[in-house]
């Protein structure tokens, strides 16, 4: 299936007829709010992604704000990105945009919880068998980095150092490494 | 299947490897699950049938609890036989296809029987991490919805908002008609309604009341818009309030005056703090579908039927069953599991070359089909009955 096709057949209809609508009606910029109920890690770089790619295929520019940069505590209901751009180019991504961004965050925090606690253990991610398919595997063992980072920074742990399957242990080196030249930067960051 | 090794646990390659080297033997697997569930083992099955046929082998598969049937906590739902070689690197996958839905059915179930009249729509999409998830998901709520159909005669899921598992409830297009990102746009509720219903002229309009904070007066307010859709039975409201607030009209005590009129029994007994939040609490609760209700009726509105949506997951449904709220179609999500790690599936090995053998403390997953072989390895020393055959 054609990309935007299978994007469009993952998305809820009722986003799919509002960008008709604002089709039919007339275009304007619109800015989200992306924001979960529960404190959290940020870990947003599924969500960062999707949108940056998807920009790119429409030919658009989405400013999005990181309001807390990748392995930095969050707040309950503290907004971690703003995303502006064109609401009929931005309204039919909401389904897909959410599926990328709140897992990921939940499980860098639980992640974070136990290296911190056993600063001197290492870890190894075991998850896969527990997840529902290889996207949702991808999801969390980067989750496990970010947490595991924040930990090694934060309490000198030694924090996640592989996990069990091949697909995900590439990601995951390679996502520490990521980590860890992010964190090192505090300050919000814009990304367009 | 693409990229099986790569999503393997690797001391399952590493076991395939040995295996290969000293000698394959005929293995049988248990699977299960730690908690009660409603049997959803279609993606599993599917998964082994499928691998079966592109390694040339024949995996004998016994289903012990049927699709759409009740499992107890640790009751085996599958036995797969075969040789080893050929089933040891699939267990991680096999596993991903199993818990999630087995767990998501038990809560579609229970939602749907207790509210049998009212018509569900899976809006779990956004709540799932990635496609994959949303596919067992979808059908999950098929399953589970079947089962109320069945034993409590209830209306259960008639679709879900993506078109990508809209076949999983006999649909070819997902469901829905506005979002919040739709009233923002057009600057009021009635305008909304009037944008939507000039791009799409011929379809039953549900229009979201809550953007605003006035539920009841902009429900009013489109249906007096669009009284002949109203007359005909095409319009519906559809309420989100977010649990930061009240509906319209109500605050605690309001709340606790519009159920004792209408549902008194709801508040008599004894309700933990989320039960009563469910009731007479902030969002949408109980209390704001009655006083929804009620305002239209009393507009002239009868016909115009209400779309509840926010958080309606097992305990909320059971809380709006024992209100009687009047609720004509509920929009959720919030029948996937709430805690993951119940969703974890378990394989373990049970015979080698048919005979029983399974590691210590797993004894009763020895099935009855082994009998004969079953007081005898239930006799034997623990450590005899750890570890391969060797």
């Amino acid at each position: 299936m054609h990309a935007m096709d299978e994007l469009a057949a993952q998305t809820d209809s009722y986003f799919l007829k509002t960008k008709a609508i604002v089709g039919h009606f007339g275009d304007r910029s619109a800015a989200y709010a992306v924001f979960m109920r529960r404190p959290v890690i940020c870990a947003p770089r599924f969500a960062i992604e999707f949108l940056e790619k998807t920009a790119a295929r429409r030919g658009q520019k989405f400013d999005i704000e990181l309001s807390h940069p990748e392995g930095t505590w969050v707040g309950a209901g503290d907004p971690i990105l703003h995303v502006g751009g064109s609401l009929h180019a931005l309204v039919d991504l909401e389904t897909v945009l959410l599926q990328k961004l709140g897992p990921a965050c939940v499980a860098a925090y639980n992640a974070y919880a136990m290296c911190a606690d056993l600063p001197k253990v290492a870890f190894m991610a075991m998850d896969a068998r527990h997840c529902a398919g290889a996207e949702m595997a991808a999801m969390m063992a980067y989750a496990a980095a970010v947490g595991s980072a924040v930990a090694q920074r934060e309490a000198g742990a030694v924090g996640f150092v592989g996990c069990a399957a091949d697909a995900t242990a590439r990601s995951q080196l390679a996502m520490t490494a990521y980590v860890l030249w992010k964190t090192s930067r505090r300050r919000p960051t814009v990304i367009s | 299947m693409e990229d099986l090794a790569a999503q393997t646990d690797s001391y399952f390659l590493r076991s395939k490897a040995i295996v290969g080297h000293f000698g394959d033997r005929q293995a049988t697997y248990a699977v299960f699950l730690r908690r009660p569930v409603i049997s959803a083992p279609r993606f599993a099955l599917e998964f082994l049938e499928s691998m079966a046929a592109e390694r040339g082998v024949r995996f004998d598969i016994e289903v012990s609890h049927p699709e759409g049937t009740w499992v107890g906590a640790g009751d085996p739902i599958l036995y797969v036989t075969g040789p080893l070689f050929h089933l040891v690197d699939l267990e991680t996958v096999l596993l991903q296809k199993l818990g999630p839905p087995c767990v998501a059915a038990y809560n579609a179930y229970a939602m749907c029987a207790d509210l049998p009249k009212v018509a569900f729509m899976a809006m779990d999409a956004r709540h799932c991490a990635g496609a994959e998830m949303a596919a067992m998901m979808a059908y999950a709520a098929a399953v589970g919805s079947e089962l109320a159909q069945r034993e409590a005669g209830a209306i259960g899921f008639v679709g879900c908002a993506a078109d990508a598992t809209a076949q999983y409830f006999g649909q070819a297009k997902g469901l829905g008609t506005m979002p919040h990102a739709l009233i923002g746009y057009a600057g009021s509720t009635v305008r909304a309604a009037e944008m939507y219903r000039k791009v799409f002229p011929d379809e039953p309009m549900t229009v979201l009341i809550d953007y605003f904070g006035h539920e009841t007066s902009d429900a009013v307010a489109v249906a007096r818009r669009f009284p002949e859709l109203a007359a005909a039975g095409q319009l519906s409201v559809r309420i989100d309030t977010p649990g930061g607030r009240y509906c319209e009209g109500l605050d605690p005590a309001r709340s606790y005056a519009v159920l004792e009129r209408h549902a008194p029994h709801s508040i008599r007994g004894y309700r933990t703090e989320e039960e009563l939040r469910h009731l007479v609490g902030t969002g949408v609760s109980a209390a704001a579908i009655w006083l929804l209700r009620r305002t239209l009726d009393e507009a002239g509105f009868g016909s115009i039927k209400i779309v509840a949506s926010s958080g309606f997951g097992p305990a909320k449904c059971r809380m709006m069953a024992a209100a009687d709220a009047p609720i004509d179609v509920i929009g959720t999500g919030s029948y996937l599991p709430e805690l993951w790690s119940e969703t974890y599936a378990t394989a373990d090995i049970i015979a080698y070359g048919g005979v029983p053998r399974v590691k210590a403390g797993r004894e009763f997953l020895l099935r009855k089909a082994l009998g004969p072989y079953r007081e005898k390895a239930a006799s034997e020393p623990a450590a005899s009955k750890s570890g391969l055959v060797g």
